[in-house]
């Protein structure tokens, strides 16, 4: 038995490498498959997604009730949550562009651990009333880049309704994963948009920060 | 039918824009008791709706403060709040679409005359629900409001004139999307007791269209298109999970059907979406309420392993090399 002791410790060696091995390829092909899933779902939606529409356009006209989910505080709650597009019974609010990251992904209009296993999904808010939150992964193709931008690097999401909000990164911040509320502070007033990811230990989000673009912002600066 | 004493509980409705939960109590003379009749008066904004179809159902009686329901409603598990008028309207219409969905037949129906009125008459004391179906006039579609009404008076004959509210659309033709919701309010599964998914059967006008399954994955959503949009649709969940108990809401194109477990409702307070404070029907959490989202992968354990790894195999091959020594 004893004579066979560098064995076992060479077995268990190369099962733990293994284990590391097996891993790696399970995660690197789950973010390939997600890469593939929203690549695919993008081109559909923006298909689907009509032009811009006008800005003084009314939200959906036709009808006046309330938004249900709203008042029963379940997503979709906004505006352009309610113009959503269905794809592969999932519905999607929009799609958001990082040109510096050259990255396009679909946007779900509510979040769930298998729907961000697919796409980016909305965390909370809108981009309506400049308090949007979207999560996904820490995929490449998702938001595992996400820390690689900077301040001044634009965002842009295009909702449902096929109205582009431009906004760009004011600041960056890592947010422990129970702090709920730090990532909820200051929204709509010291930010109008934030994307966050995990970091690799999964113990913190990384969670970028971004202004809208328009005339107050400007005003702001000045 | 003319009764002996007649008094009418005209209610502001219309302007409340809430149905009705008559509680009245007339002071009167002992009375047979199926002589009570129920008149629903039909106008809208000067336009007399005519010809608009109702059906009267009787859906249970009061027991002490409770309702006692028939028996082919007394197996749902719904949550009709404390019936004010904060919670009636969505109360009827959950207690609608478990009528639809059990097959239960009305007692009476008809259609409103060219007044606009319609009358029900002969009936008990009880809970009755009127469910009216959409008229056409022109090219504007009237949905009248499904009202619970509760006949308690004792011992008087007496006239009930209820005035549904309504809302209108103009017909486009154009299909429509619908989408039924799955809300929990059970502070976010505090007590692990949410099924996996459940089935929501889809009525349209009255008969079973079509099943939809919700779960997580599909964010306990279902979206479907109507290509008639004067259709009436219900939804309803069909096995409730205990101990929930299901309330349903809905207007044109959207459907909600909230899940509350009583314990949680009880004991949590309203996470403050901005709805109405007085309704009892609390309302639930979107985001979870103490962790965010997890949405990294299980990279951690890839650096200690390949590093336990390798010196593992180090060390095996450092001990084979000094036995082999020790050997010779």
């Amino acid at each position: 038995m004893k004579n066979n002791t560098w064995k076992l410790v060479v077995l268990l060696g190369l099962l733990m490498i293994l284990s590391a091995g097996v891993l790696c390829v399970n995660n690197i092909q789950e973010s390939k498959d997600a890469a593939q899933y929203a690549g695919a779902v993008l081109s559909t939606l923006k298909e689907r997604i009509p032009e811009a529409p006008a800005d003084s356009a009314p939200d959906s006209a036709a009808d006046t009730a309330p938004d249900l989910f709203a008042e029963y505080g379940a997503a979709p709650e906004s505006s352009e949550a309610s113009a959503e597009i269905l794809l592969d019974d999932a519905a999607y609010c929009g799609y958001l562009e990082l040109p510096a990251l050259e990255i396009e992904l679909p946007v779900q209009s509510s979040w769930s651990y298998p729907a961000l296993k697919k796409t980016p999904c909305r965390y909370s808010g809108s981009a309506e009333t400049n308090d949007l939150i979207i999560a996904a992964h820490n995929y490449a193709s998702h938001f595992g880049r996400i820390g690689e931008l900077t301040a001044g690097d634009p965002i842009i999401f295009t909702d449902a309704a096929g109205k582009k909000h431009e906004y760009a990164v004011s600041f960056m911040e890592v947010i422990a994963g129970q702090d709920v509320a730090q990532m909820f502070s200051g929204s709509a007033e010291d930010w109008d948009l934030t994307l966050y990811t995990c970091t690799l230990s999964g113990q913190s989000r990384v969670t970028v920060r971004a202004d809208r673009i328009t005339e107050e912002t400007d005003e702001k600066e000045t | 039918m003319m009764p002996e004493t007649r008094k009418k509980a005209r209610l502001a409705l219309l302007l409340a824009g809430m149905p009705v939960l008559l509680m009245m109590q007339p002071g009167g003379k002992a009375a047979a008791a199926a002589d009570k009749t129920i008149t629903l008066i039909c106008r809208q904004d000067g336009t007399i709706l005519s010809g608009m179809e109702w059906k009267l159902y009787r859906v249970g009686e009061r027991d002490g403060s409770e309702i006692a329901f028939i028996p082919a409603l007394s197996g749902y598990s719904m949550d009709l709040g404390d019936l004010s008028p904060d919670t009636i309207d969505t109360a009827a219409k959950t207690v609608e679409s478990y009528l639809i969905s059990a097959g239960v037949q009305p007692i009476a129906q008809g259609k409103t005359g060219t007044a606009g009125e319609l009358a029900f008459g002969g009936l008990e004391n009880g809970l009755y629900l009127a469910d009216g179906k959409n008229l056409q006039v022109g090219e504007t579609c009237y949905f009248p409001s499904t009202m619970l009404i509760e006949i308690r008076d004792a011992d008087a004959s007496i006239d009930y004139d209820a005035y549904p509210k309504f809302y209108f659309t103009l017909l486009s033709g154009d299909e429509k999307k619908l989408t039924v919701k799955k809300v929990w309010n059970d502070d976010d599964n505090r007590y692990q007791k949410r099924p996996d998914s459940l089935t929501v059967d889809l009525y349209k006008d009255g008969a079973l269209n079509k099943t939809a399954t919700l779960n997580e994955e599909n964010s306990w959503t279902y979206s479907w298109t109507a290509l008639d949009d004067d259709a009436e649709w219900t939804v309803a969940e069909r096995d409730i999970p205990v101990p929930y108990k299901v309330m349903i809401d809905y207007n044109s194109t959207q459907f909600v059907i909230q899940n509350s477990d009583s314990e949680t409702a009880e004991t949590t307070a309203p996470p403050g979406t901005g709805t109405t404070a007085a309704s009892t029907v609390t309302t639930v959490t979107t985001a979870p309420p103490n962790k965010l989202v997890q949405t990294g992968q299980l990279w951690w354990p890839v650096l200690p392993l390949s590093l336990g790894g390798v010196l593992l195999v180090g060390a095996g091959i450092s001990m084979r090399a000094g036995k082999k020594k020790h050997e010779e």
